[in-house]
């Protein structure tokens, strides 16, 4: 996928991906503990859907930073939920959403430490041998760390380098972070191991206090935002996808258009011209 | 174990603070940012449930509701990993600790179930569908189910009145909720026990009416076999054209 300005697949404006023809994503991105199992009506627009646009699958209930063990009965579904959307890549959140064999459904900071490295790195390439494929984790946002020892930079690093996965970069979280938590956003997306980049998330956030912003994927994205993913583009050796995520306070469809449109046209900006003195 | 036991205690506590909305004294950075991670958890579980059981969130005080959800968060560990699939959990989970009771609210299960079970028949897996080939009934026609439905018995008659009023008709009520095969909207009926025999007959096996009749005559202690059979002829013409039964 060059060049690809995707869209996350939400259920609030499901039609419009089916039937807008104006909006037309180059690929869509959906939950797939959203859609496994499901028939009947929603079936048929996830059908119609994945029939017209190649689709990724961002996970929510992988749980890799988790206690527990992992859920082998989900796994089985969900690498036949790939198989059967042929799905290019398979993305999850490196948090724990299931602690005390209980689902939060919700993304918790792992604690930053030496032997949650381990731990997840091993889980890693359990998952990664059973699917068949790369797991991509994202950079999550968190509101605080949690009985740290070392940096997000050095975790996050890490847990990339010693298992061999991939990395969703989510230059949105990046920022978010970075002004939580007082470090800076550039020198924080230099520092990764940028050659296992696989993929980019962008997205809008909310600033509820003055030193505090949340990450609701429930606003347009910001300026200061685009700079850093510009900023990240030109550090990037290859192409790779960017989707938007918008999941809450979904705006009249236009607008998101004009959001992947500028996406678009950055990468494009960008990458046509280190192509072009590529080759 | 990879993961040292400290490190799992505070993973665990973490969790546990934000499913128990209390507070805990943890090793944090911003200790003032848990309470995001508290509201935004409570809120994906509150929100999902009052779109799964909007009749019983509309009925219920809101401290009522606010109990019931911070009960369910506190006592249950949640196992699906299908945030969907979770408001089955928070059914059964009221009705074994018998919330109804506590909360002085009879007809709370069976609204909480007669909610889900449009969810269940709504979203239920996809079979391979038997074929419509005839669609006039006739009393010979042999008849199987239309695979998406399910026959609710109820104590309360949550399904035609408010759940107040219901309370006060205890009774044994049938509830027949099924999907329409087109649209995949879903539907339900009330039925009667005779109506329910003859379906759990024709769910077992592609059966005719007549080959049912004898049964409900001996179950039921009825005696007019000709009334019986054109009363259950006229239900089962009507279930054939709502595609509810298929001819086979
Ligand atoms: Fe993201």
């Amino acid at each position: 996928m060059r060049y690809q300005v995707g869209m996350g697949f939400r259920r609030d404006f499901a039609d419009e991906f089916i039937d807008n023809e104006a909006f037309k994503p180059d690929f869509i991105e959906l939950a797939p503990e959203n859609w496994i199992g499901m028939g009947g009506y929603w079936k048929k627009k996830l059908d119609a859907v994945a029939g017209r646009y190649p689709v990724t699958c961002h996970g929510l209930s992988l749980s890799i930073g988790s206690p527990d063990d992992l859920d082998w009965t989900f796994l089985k579904q969900l690498k036949e939920f790939l198989k059967r959307y042929n799905v290019s890549i398979y993305s999850e959140h490196l948090s724990f959403a299931k602690a005390d064999n209980a689902h939060l459904y919700d993304l918790l900071p792992i604690p930053f430490r030496d032997d949650a490295i381990k731990h997840i790195v091993k889980r890693i390439k359990m998952v990664q041998d059973y699917l068949e494929r790369p797991l991509v984790l994202e950079n999550v946002s968190y509101y605080t760390s949690v009985a740290a020892q070392m940096t997000e930079q050095e975790f996050v690093s890490r847990v990339v380098e010693e298992s061999g996965c991939q990395l969703l970069l989510d230059v949105n979280n990046v920022y978010v972070n970075a002004f939580n938590h007082g470090y800076n956003a550039e020198e924080f997306i230099s520092q990764l191991p940028l050659d296992k980049v696989a993929y980019i998330h962008m997205a809008g956030h909310d600033k509820v206090s003055d030193d505090l912003i949340i990450d609701t994927h429930g606003q347009a994205i910001i300026d200061p935002v685009y700079t850093l993913f510009e900023y990240t583009v030109k550090l990037l050796n290859k192409p790779v996808p960017v989707l938007l995520e918008r999941d809450f306070n979904i705006p009249e469809t236009q607008e998101l258009i004009g959001e992947m449109e500028r996406l678009k046209g950055i990468v494009k900006k960008i990458w046509e011209v280190e192509h072009v003195i590529e080759s | 174990m990879l993961l040292k036991a400290d490190t799992r205690k505070i993973q665990e506590q973490f969790g546990a603070v934000c499913r128990k909305q209390n507070i805990v004294k943890l090793q944090l950075s911003r200790p003032e940012a848990l309470v995001h991670y508290q509201r935004l958890i409570r809120n994906i579980f509150n929100n999902t449930l009052i779109t799964a059981f909007p009749i019983t969130n509309e009925w219920l005080t809101v401290d009522d509701w606010q109990y019931l959800v911070s009960e369910f968060m506190a006592k249950h560990a949640a196992q699906t990993p299908a945030v969907w699939q979770m408001p089955r959990e928070f059914v059964e989970f009221v009705t074994e600790n018998i919330y109804a009771a506590t909360l002085n609210k009879p007809a709370l299960n069976d609204l909480l179930w007669l909610e889900w079970y449009e969810i269940e028949v709504h979203t239920m897996r996809d079979v391979e569908e038997p074929p419509i080939m005839k669609t006039i009934y006739q009393l010979n026609d042999s008849l199987i189910m239309n695979p998406y439905h399910r026959i609710i018995n109820l104590t309360y008659p949550v399904h035609k009145m408010h759940a107040d009023e219901a309370a006060a008709e205890p009774g044994d009520y049938y509830v027949l909720t099924y999907r329409v095969m087109d649209s995949g909207d879903v539907r339900f009926i009330e039925i009667s026990p005779v109506h329910v025999f003859i379906l759990q007959n024709i769910i077992e096996g592609p059966q005719s009416l007549p080959e049912i009749v004898p049964g409900v005559l001996s179950q039921f202690n009825f005696d007019n076999e000709e009334a019986i059979q054109k009363y259950l002829a006229f239900f089962c013409s009507d279930l054939v054209d709502k595609k509810i039964l298929i001819i086979t």
